[in-house]
């Protein structure tokens, strides 16, 4: 009985290994955003390869929203949640991997870097004031 | 009577302030989107009795996920006297565009500023006075935590209910056009009525983050945090599960064999060793389950679901899901069908279905008590914990590997954006609150499926007459005869497969099931187990149970929300056939290996 009860835990260990390899796998990196962004026109994503956008953006730092691209359900869900043409957002977290943490006003955001993709922004005050003290 | 609607984005304390003016008991959660049925309920203001009903939280009034359209077709199609908002106040920049929408619709919203401790420790001061006149409808300061400002919202609520006439929106859409220019108002009205610092710091929360949300140290602690949970369940729930029982048995030697004695032996046999000790077993696991919940609302309500979500989104993208499900599978342990019903705030049809199809895989209550009752048995108090654990890690893997197979033709354009809340202490009203509603409902579902089943087993094992009972020549052993070229392969003894049939109706019937079937208790009942499998085969036993449909209600969830029958029965036949493929794996591989 002690005997096949330690052997037992063998087992165990064999079932958290086969648990690891089929998880495994799935921390590749690879595209998300290609099946992501299915409803995205081609112009829409020509514009968002072209465009400054939020993705861009480092940890700490921050922007103007200009614009979002997107189709119009999508934009209308992020701008509800605080993206807003004009609006100043920071980045305060982001991950190679994972999703970006974003402060936008008084509300912090968790969103995919290819849904702040979607969103266009400027520098920051600061740096336009600089532009426009040097003219 | 009168009626009040209670509208609000999520995270906003709504349901708490439900529960204060009503003191009724709802669920809270730190969590977008958590209450999802409309709850109601009836009280007393001034000298009338007032309806009540809690809406769920919204962004938006004309934004598209399934939430936004129960409010928007509540508010149609319900005469509603009068209208309460509550918003954060520390975010009113972010949450006046929603009130304005309400206002314009003409329903004059009694505005509650709620949070308001929480805004004042970041430094934020609003004028309310000056901020009700420019809105034209009462703005009122409270803290739905600790109770400030409620008097005042019951004097105004009071007030404006004997004045104010109900309001009827035909069309809502033509009112809901000109957002910018709700936007831009909303606004000016911030920067009129409200003063915050230029950069609001949330040391607390930044200083936690830094630790939980750790890009390498992140999941190992969520895991850890969970694994801890599971931990506390085991070794805190044991002794009040023994306590239980013993009290149980303390009143059958007492009371209840001297009184049935007198009775037919036949009837005694069905009353305390089938009825009583069936459902007596059950009930002992109320202690554990109630534990379960009061943990799980404490790891809710402080705001770290949110972060489960960050953190596991990684992964989930790739699974074709996103962090949102990876919580409804958490909140399916749980309970399944609140978690199903938690999917409603998915906007894309096809990633809720994906969710909907992979949240039966996660370990909920019911199997739990299954598990805690089997490795009791059949392991020793260091193996339980590890193999409980495995079953969660098996779960897991379960849901994973259905997201993974069907995530290719269920593809989803959602964007995956979310409130990240600051972390709050729990309340321990709310906290007890919640473990009563869970505990209330699985008493609920005791007292029919679990009788039900509990008398059928005991039915089916004791006759025909003249049968031993639990052996050959029952009913039971028939069914597990006819059963046998199934079930065999994957080491699952005839009589317990009586036991899975019944299990399909719900796994809370299982254990009463055993014990109804062999009229054993106690440490006599553990002995009868392990004569009736070894460790392998109870491991494939639990594989089978955590793997093939977790219950009818949850079937029946999975059919009312996603209205396709071919669904529900992809989903069905899905998970039957991986539950068999899992246990036959497991077991067969097992014994070629020699144990």
């Amino acid at each position: 009985m002690k005997y096949k009860q330690l052997s037992f835990r063998f087992v165990i260990l064999i079932c958290f290994i086969l648990a690891f390899v089929l998880t495994g796998p799935l921390l590749r990196e690879d595209n998300v955003s290609s099946f992501q962004l299915v409803r995205d026109s081609k112009h829409m994503k020509k514009v968002q390869k072209t465009m400054t956008n939020l993705s861009r953006l480092g940890t700490g730092e921050t922007a103007h929203i200009t614009g979002i691209h997107a189709p119009d359900d999508i934009r209308q869900r992020l701008q509800a949640m605080g993206l807003r043409t004009g609006r100043e957002a920071q980045v305060i977290r982001c991950t190679r991997l994972g999703p970006m943490q974003i402060r936008v006003g008084s509300v912090d955001l968790i969103m995919r870097r290819c849904d702040a993709a979607r969103v266009e922004i400027a520098a920051c005050s600061a740096a336009r004031i600089d532009v426009v003290a040097k003219k | 009577m009168k009626r009040i609607a209670i509208v609000g984005m999520p995270n906003t304390g709504k349901s708490t302030f439900f529960n204060r003016l009503t003191g009724s008991s709802s669920r809270v959660g730190n969590w977008p989107g958590v209450t999802v049925e409309l709850l109601s309920a009836h009280t007393i203001l001034g000298s009338e009795a007032v309806e009540v009903v809690d809406l769920p939280g919204i962004y938006d009034l004309h934004g598209f996920s399934d939430d936004e359209q129960v409010v928007r077709s509540f508010l149609e199609n319900n005469a509603v006297d009068q209208v309460v908002m509550i918003l954060n106040a520390a975010q009113l920049d972010h949450q006046l565009p929603l009130a304005l929408q309400i206002h314009k619709l003409g329903m004059k919203p009694v505005l509650l500023a709620n949070m308001i401790d929480e805004a004042e420790q970041l430094g934020i001061r609003i004028n309310a006075q000056s901020l009700s006149k420019s809105l034209d409808c009462p703005v009122i300061l409270m803290s739905a935590r600790n109770g400030t400002g409620l008097k005042e919202v019951r004097e105004t609520l009071i007030d404006r209910l004997q004045s104010v006439h109900p309001v009827k929106p035909q069309e809502l859409k033509a009112y809901l056009h000109a957002d910018d220019e709700l936007v831009a108002h909303a606004e000016s009205l911030v920067s009129e009525h409200v003063s915050s610092p230029s950069r609001l710091v949330r040391r607390m929360t930044e200083r936690i983050d830094r630790v939980l949300l750790h890009p390498l140290l992140g999941l190992p602690l969520f895991f850890l945090a969970m694994f801890l949970v599971f931990q506390a369940v085991y070794t805190l729930g044991a002794p009040l599960q023994d306590a239980v029982a013993y009290l149980l048995e303390l009143f059958r030697g007492w009371a209840l064999d001297p009184l049935a004695s007198v009775l037919p032996a036949t009837l005694y046999g069905f009353l305390v060793d089938g009825l009583y000790d069936g459902i007596g077993t059950v009930a002992s696991f109320v202690p554990v389950i109630i534990l379960f919940f009061f943990l799980m609302a404490v790891v809710e309500d402080s705001g770290y679901l949110a972060r489960a979500a960050y953190l596991t989104d990684a992964l989930m993208a790739r699974l074709g899901l996103d962090g949102r499900g990876f919580v409804m599978l958490l909140m399916g342990f749980g309970c399944n069908v609140p978690a199903l019903m938690g999917t409603r705030v998915m906007r894309s049809r096809s990633l809720r279905l994906l969710s909907m199809l992979v949240i039966p895989f996660s370990l909920c209550s019911a199997r739990l008590q299954v598990f805690i009752f089997i490795t009791t048995a059949l392991f020793t108090p260091q193996q339980a914990p590890v193999i409980l654990f495995f079953m969660y890690m098996a779960s897991f893997a379960a849901a994973f590997l259905t997201a993974l197979l069907f995530g290719k033709r269920l593809k989803s354009d959602e964007p995956f954006v979310l409130e990240l809340p600051p972390y709050r202490m729990p309340v321990l009203f709310q906290v007890l609150m919640r473990g009563w509603h869970e505990i209330s409902h699985f008493l609920k579902r005791a007292s029919t499926f679990i009788i039900t089943g509990v008398v059928l087993v005991w039915w089916l094992t004791h006759y025909p007459e003249g049968s031993t009972p639990g052996g050959a020549g029952t009913y039971a052993s028939m069914v597990g005869d006819w059963l046998k070229p199934v079930l065999d392969p994957i080491g699952i003894s005839s009589m317990m497969s009586v036991v899975l049939l019944i299990g399909f109706v719900a796994k809370e019937i299982v254990i009463g099931a055993i014990v109804a079937m062999t009229g054993l208790q106690g440490a006599a009942l553990n002995g009868y187990l392990s004569t009736q499998m070894d460790g392998i085969q109870a491991i494939s036993f639990m594989l089978f149970i955590l793997l093939y449909t977790p219950c009818l209600s949850t079937l029946a969830t999975q059919l009312s929300e996603s209205r396709s029958w071919k669904f529900t029965t992809v989903s069905l036949a899905w998970s039957l056939s991986l539950a068999w493929v899992v246990s036959f794996g497991f077991y067969q591989g097992a014994l070629l290996l020699g144990y």
